[in-house]
């Protein structure tokens, strides 16, 4: 099906629509509750991507590229949703103390050192890190989706490892 | 810790967190499901003004000309700090504070350039020269996605009245306001630049006046003519661009991949023994750029050449790691490696040029310990120094290790009197500030205490000849910000 077939009755339009956000949803809301780390920012941003994709829909020139296009508007919605949220969540770790164990990575997994790391990772650092690790995308692709170049991508990675590095090393090291 | 275990340590992580996503509520199906009942197909509505408010702040990374493809010189601003772009230069012309985020220059040719977002979230730029050509097009150029640059000759009336409209605007010296549009312009008026942008307003709070600049201007660079008049063009319609210049940066680094990257994403060859179609090879070609190599890397390269070569680079440097963005990777075994990116140059754009370094300043204020400055009674944890801020700040951003609040500290590295605080205070909190007095010091708060405000509360002090301001992570009502502001004035040197 070609999006140019702009006489396409609207029903139909809407079906296809309908057809490919079902298709997407879980996908998407999974992303959007990685990138934002909670259920009711991770719905907001989903939805409004998918109202944002409805309203550019007519731009859509190829539906089987809807999966690439509709991740470039979610990251950027959740992106966007980051950038206005300026009061990170914080958590009392202190409860969580007697959970450290010899693993440390299942350690520091257990108090979730890395989500508070995460959390304080400046929003362009935080995609690019979930894009990399959760969606497991090489860094082309995740250029392609940010619209950023491939040296960007590496930089981002770069800078905000090394400061999720940083807190960890200083989480352990004030556990010893 | 070693990278393989904060990758594992991510990848758990994340697929916990996607697990405990699972799959999407019912009531979001629901609603997604009716979009096209309740939503107008193809139709963005132009926002009210509490949706401009609360609109998405966009982060400016205002590097004029998009020079370098890759490095430390394209990651300005690792955080936040994009609300301190210094104090206006016609009041304060002893402080002239370098801004961080926000380069007052245009390269000669041009009157005016956008970094603008695109329909769908991309990044995309316009320049205008003084011929009044103005070009458009994707930022990074993308001509194997089928987005063509493009271009159209302005008439000297259309870009008089283009730049009599930023002129009317009022908005000076890097001032953002909030709501859509390009996220960064910059405008040459007479002999001077003056830079402007939407959304990333932080803890600055446009004024009323501000507001109105920035209607007038969004009305204009949210048009897809630049709200021009059809007789304010000399050409009838936008035509197809193409660069007559390319330029390639070539990244090279010795020993194992660089961080983020593993052997498996680059292409093995013997490259140090091949030859590029000018003679060269990977070690010689082109200069060695001014700009230091990011980390990891141990030079960088770079060489422009003409449009009519690229299909023989392209060539020669064989199968890319990326088509859309002309990018290559080669590494030859764990002897060494390249990044090579390949990017078109637009007419103003000279090529192959560093960074410039700020012009000196004197009388700076050398040795801030910026990081020592929040005492450990405050429960802020360890600083972490920004060390690529740059600009006329030193920064440290504090890391709550546990429950505790955390925030940034930035410190002019200018000396600020007494008598000059108030309009830095200004610049850099905008509207709505106000004044109290801690410890004998004047100090600022923000208008953005409310912790229903889509800002962030921040308190300036002024203790001579340092200026610093603090910016909790949270919500803090004036009484802890007044707190800290205590703390810290007892931290600055006497």
């Amino acid at each position: 099906m070609q999006r140019d077939q702009v006489a396409e009755p609207d029903l139909v339009r809407d079906a296809a629509f309908r057809d490919l956000a079902n298709q997407h949803l879980d996908a998407s809301y999974r992303l959007a509750h990685v990138i934002l780390g909670n259920e009711a920012d991770a719905q907001d941003a989903t939805h409004d991507a998918f109202v944002q994709a409805w309203r550019r829909w007519p731009t859509l020139r190829d539906p089987a590229k809807f999966s690439q296009w509709f991740d470039r508007i979610l990251v950027n919605t959740c992106r966007d949703r980051l950038r206005r949220t300026i009061r990170w969540p914080t958590q009392d770790l202190s409860a969580n103390l007697a959970a450290r164990g010899s693993d440390p990575v299942n350690a520091t997994l257990d108090r979730d050192v890395i989500g508070i790391a995460l959390a304080r990772l400046s929003p362009d650092h935080r995609v690019v890190v979930v894009l990399r690790f959760y969606r497991d995308l090489p860094a082309e692709e995740i250029a392609r989706i940010l619209g950023i170049r491939v040296g960007t991508v590496h930089s981002r990675l770069h800078y905000a490892l090394q400061r999720l590095r940083a807190v960890l090393d200083a989480d352990r090291g004030t556990d010893r | 810790m070693i990278d393989h275990e904060l990758e594992e340590i991510l990848q758990t992580r994340f697929r916990r967190e996607g697990a405990r996503a699972g799959a999407a509520p019912a009531a979001l199906y629901a609603s997604v499901s009716s979009i096209p009942e309740t939503t107008p197909y193809g139709i963005v509505r132009n926002p009210t003004r509490r949706v401009l408010l609360l609109a998405a702040a966009i982060i400016v990374t205002l590097t004029v000309g998009g020079a370098l493809a890759v490095g430390s010189g394209l990651i300005r601003l690792p955080n936040p700090p994009d609300f301190l772009p210094g104090p206006p230069a016609d009041e304060l012309s002893t402080v002239l504070v370098q801004p961080l985020a926000c380069d007052l220059t245009l390269d000669d040719d041009l009157v005016l350039q956008m970094s603008v977002v695109d329909s769908t979230g991309k990044p995309a730029q316009l320049t205008v020269d003084d011929d009044g050509w103005v070009i458009r097009g994707p930022e990074p150029w993308l001509p194997e996605e089928g987005i063509p640059w493009e271009q159209r000759r302005m008439t000297t009336e259309g870009l008089a009245r283009l730049l009599a409209d930023v002129q009317a605007s009022g908005l000076r010296d890097c001032i953002r306001v909030p709501g859509p549009g390009p996220t960064a312009v910059s405008a040459r008026l007479g002999d001077d630049v003056v830079v402007m942008g939407f959304g990333g307003w932080w803890v600055r709070t446009p004024s009323p006046a501000e507001l109105d600049g920035g209607d007038l201007l969004a009305s204009r660079f949210n048009d897809a003519d630049l709200g021009a008049r059809a007789d304010e063009w000399v050409d009838a319609e936008w035509l197809p661009f193409e660069p007559d210049r390319s330029q390639i940066i070539l990244l090279r680094f010795e020993g194992s991949v660089p961080c983020c990257w593993t052997s498996g994403d680059y292409q093995d060859v013997a490259w140090r023994e091949m030859t590029l179609p000018d003679g060269s090879t990977f070690i010689t070609v082109g200069a060695t750029h001014p700009d230091d190599p990011p980390p990891d890397y141990v030079e960088t390269r770079c060489h422009v050449i003409p449009a009519a070569d690229r299909d023989a680079w392209v060539e020669a440097f064989g199968e890319p790691a990326d088509p859309a963005h002309f990018f290559w990777m080669l590494a030859d075994g764990s002897h060494g490696g390249l990044q090579i990116t390949m990017t078109p140059l637009l007419p103003h754009d000279p090529g192959c040029l560093g960074t410039p370094d700020p012009a000196p300043r004197e009388n700076l204020i050398e040795d801030l310990r910026v990081c020592d400055l929040v005492p450990e009674s405050a429960g802020w944890g360890d600083g972490f120094l920004l060390e690529d801020h740059g600009g006329g700040w030193a920064a440290c951003e504090y890391y709550p290790p546990r429950s505790r609040i955390g925030g940034w500290v930035f410190v002019s590295r200018h000396p600020v009197t007494a008598e000059e605080a108030p309009a830095v205070a200004a610049h850099q909190f905008g509207y709505g500030l106000t004044t109290d007095e801690v410890a004998g010091r004047p100090v600022y708060l923000n208008a953005c205490v409310e912790p229903t405000e889509d800002c962030s509360a921040g308190i300036a002090i002024s203790a001579d000849p340092y200026f610093v301001i603090v910016v909790p992570d949270r919500h803090s009502p004036p009484d802890e910000l007044r707190a800290l502001a205590a703390l810290l004035i007892g931290s600055l040197p006497p």
